[in-house]
């Protein structure tokens, strides 16, 4: 009987420890991602946004390394566009908002990338051939 | 009596309970490692976005490797830089070049697309393409006669390869771009590399041109969106399912020279006659087990018209195609239509036998 309460307190302890090891577990393998942007120029990562957190939509200029061109990217919730940019071709701003992982926009002029590299909308498309 | 039997129902319980929970739990680790690691890669090279998506236990070295061999074919294949096969070829006016088998194969491989398609693709066409900017420079619309004097210059007859000394030349003035192929070949190489590496799942996009590796890891099989031409970027015609296969497209929509009359001129040309083509094509895909000849035949069939495509395709019969023509009706190839799937099912699709 003197017994009884050291057992029961470490069976409880040893449910506790099991059941908070399982819900990380839980979050780190099958936790849903959030969308994830990412804004390389010219190969490098300038920005990694997490799309499901942006509440109020915002805009941010990045520039080339040269400083010899400018993009405006525009982040809103779940989306992400170039919304200008003083490229000599404008496709980068043409392609518009992107939501899933099928189609980058790309700037070729400046070396700028901007993808969805986690989670996105699912079109069920992998990828464009075009 | 009685307190000893609910001690002793208890600890069971809490004992069952302990075991349950190390189970689920063990059985949710095993399951958590046994997920196959993957990797991923995003750049810039040939001049056009690429990615490679692999799953497998060297999946990170294996993706690594791959696009530090995309960058090297870019190098190597390249109009200009130092490193450039192509650009030593062209610079030595009638010289031959020893170039790397690479070279060798890929131009190779042009020549006898070039041969098949009657000259529909061509790599000789440079001078023309340049004379339109469409090579870099200053996009224009060149002079009847520009163009005439320099359809001299074009041909891939133009072209000698000497196995022995490895080595290329070309006759004075002509020059090779590489531009329709070397995606396509750069897809192959890529696709064998991770093959190597033991990954049997995978997905190559090197800008638009395609290959994949195996089924998604799920089991089901890749889906390849096929860009509607008369559309934006995004919005897709349609879904290809693919395994174990490679798709390029050539289609109008990337590349435009606007003339003083508002004419827009499309950068796939016409070698015979050094025009933008005009033969009722908005796009082309092509599906074959051989990247390169998907690449290269994309723009052939462009170039050689709806008719003439379909002839190619039935005296060879070794890919599939999807043409989309300038008022939006689909051809498909028989052998694709059982995997491909219409985003809009009222859209007019004939099957091509």
């Amino acid at each position: 009987m003197i017994l009884r309460p050291t057992i029961k307190k470490m069976t409880l302890l040893t449910c506790g420890i099991t059941a908070v090891l399982f819900l990380i577990a839980y979050t780190v393998f099958l936790g849903q991602p959030g969308t994830m942007a990412t804004v390389t120029v010219q190969g490098s990562v300038i920005q990694t946004i997490d799309l499901s957190q942006v509440d109020e939509p915002y805009s941010f200029t990045v520039t080339t390394p040269d400083e010899s061109g400018e993009n405006t990217i525009e982040v809103a919730s779940g989306r992400i566009r170039v919304s200008h940019a003083d490229c000599p071709d404008g496709i980068c701003v043409s392609t518009g908002w992107i939501s899933s992982r099928g189609t980058p926009i790309v700037c070729l002029p400046h070396g700028l990338t901007v993808t969805i590299s986690q989670g996105g909308e699912s079109d069920g498309i992998d990828a464009t051939t075009r | 009596m009685k307190r000893e039997l609910t001690y002793r129902l208890t600890r069971a319980a809490q004992t069952g309970l302990i075991i349950l929970f190390s189970l689920v739990f063990t059985l949710f680790l095993l399951a958590a490692c046994d997920s196959t690691p993957s990797a991923r890669a995003e750049f810039i090279s040939m001049d056009t976005p690429m990615r490679i998506e692999a799953s497998g236990v060297n999946s990170e070295s294996a993706v690594t490797a791959a696009q530090k061999r995309v960058e090297e074919l870019d190098q190597l294949f390249s109009l200009t830089g130092p490193g450039s096969d192509i650009s030593a070829i062209n610079e030595r006016d009638d010289a031959a070049i020893t170039v790397r088998d690479e070279s060798i194969e890929l131009i190779e491989a042009s020549l006898e697309l070039a041969r098949e398609s009657d000259g529909a693709l061509d790599i000789t066409i440079c001078p023309i393409s340049k004379a339109w900017g469409f090579t870099g420079g200053e996009r224009k619309v060149p002079q009847n006669t520009e163009i005439e004097s320099l359809l001299a210059l074009v041909g891939y007859q133009q072209i000698n390869i000497d196995h022995a000394t490895s080595s290329i030349q070309v006759e004075a003035g002509a020059s090779i771009d590489l531009g329709a192929v070397a995606k396509g070949y750069a897809c192959a190489e890529v696709v064998e590399i991770l093959k190597d590496a033991g990954i049997s799942s995978a997905l190559v996009d090197l800008g638009g041109t395609i290959g994949v590796i195996g089924a998604k890891t799920d089991g089901s099989a890749w889906r390849i969106g096929l860009r509607d031409p008369h559309v934006d970027e995004r919005t897709s015609l349609g879904t290809l399912s693919l395994e174990d296969s490679y798709v390029a497209t050539s289609g109008m929509y990337e590349r435009f020279v606007t003339g003083i009359d508002g004419t827009n001129y499309g950068h796939i040309l016409d070698p015979n006659t050094g025009m933008p083509c005009d033969t009722g094509i908005a796009s082309v895909s092509i599906v074959s087990d051989d990247a390169t000849r998907c690449d290269g035949l994309s723009t052939a069939l462009f170039v050689l018209g709806p008719e003439k495509a379909t002839e190619l395709w039935r005296s060879s019969h070794d890919f599939g195609f999807i043409i989309v023509l300038d008022d939006g009706s689909i051809l498909i190839s028989e052998d694709l239509e059982s995997s491909f799937t219409l985003s809009d099912p009222a859209r007019t699709m004939t099957v091509i036998a």
